[in-house]
């Protein structure tokens, strides 16, 4: 099962948890950033990615170009559990 | 070397590091972030999530989920974001795309 399979399925589970109402105005959220835009401002391929340097889990400040001397890089945004 | 039952059940450390980006600054440079509107607020409050207490900054500001794939040079090649939390890029297309950067013909 493809993570994607996963993720569609507890999507569809929520909806039994989740009332109409406050699915609607998530639904809303989502619509709005994409009508509004941000996805046009999202950093995109060919440009130099942006600098960093944030404390890792030990809170050891790590930054891109040491990242990078370890080989290519996947860079992921996540929000804590979701 | 011997090892103690209990060492032995502590989780192996993560082999890719996790970083915090306390107040979304980088998240902001890389075009990501958004300020939830005041509704979903109060839904999230409502089941007990406070994401200005969370984030720690005061604010209801979040990244939208993004993957970008950065290769040796510090040029971004490969981006996936999506306002829909819900839709996540594939582990296998990202590794895919690692592999295309190490080239077809080089040894690896």
């Amino acid at each position: 099962m493809t993570l994607q399979e996963k993720l569609d399925s507890m999507r569809e589970g929520s909806k039994s948890r989740v009332p109409p109402e406050t699915r609607a105005i998530m639904q809303r959220s989502i619509d709005e950033l994409r009508a509004g835009g941000i996805l046009t401002r999202v950093a995109r391929v060919g440009q130099p990615a942006p600098d960093f340097a944030l404390p890792n889990a030990t809170g050891r400040t790590v930054g891109l170009r040491e990242l990078l001397t370890r080989g290519p890089l996947v860079l992921s945004f996540y929000r804590g559990r979701w | 070397m011997a090892r103690t039952p209990r060492e032995t059940e502590e989780p192996k450390p993560l082999s890719f590091e996790l970083l915090r980006d306390l107040g979304n600054h980088v998240a902001e440079a890389y075009g990501l972030v958004f300020t939830l509107p005041e509704d979903l607020r109060a839904i999230y409050l409502k089941i007990g999530i406070d994401l200005a207490q969370g984030n720690g900054d005061g604010t209801w500001r979040l990244p939208i989920p993004a993957r970008f794939v950065i290769d040796r040079q510090g040029i971004i090649r490969a981006v996936d974001a999506d306002p829909d939390y819900t839709r996540r890029p594939e582990p296998a297309r990202t590794v895919e795309i690692l592999a295309g950067l190490r080239g077809p013909d080089r040894p690896s």
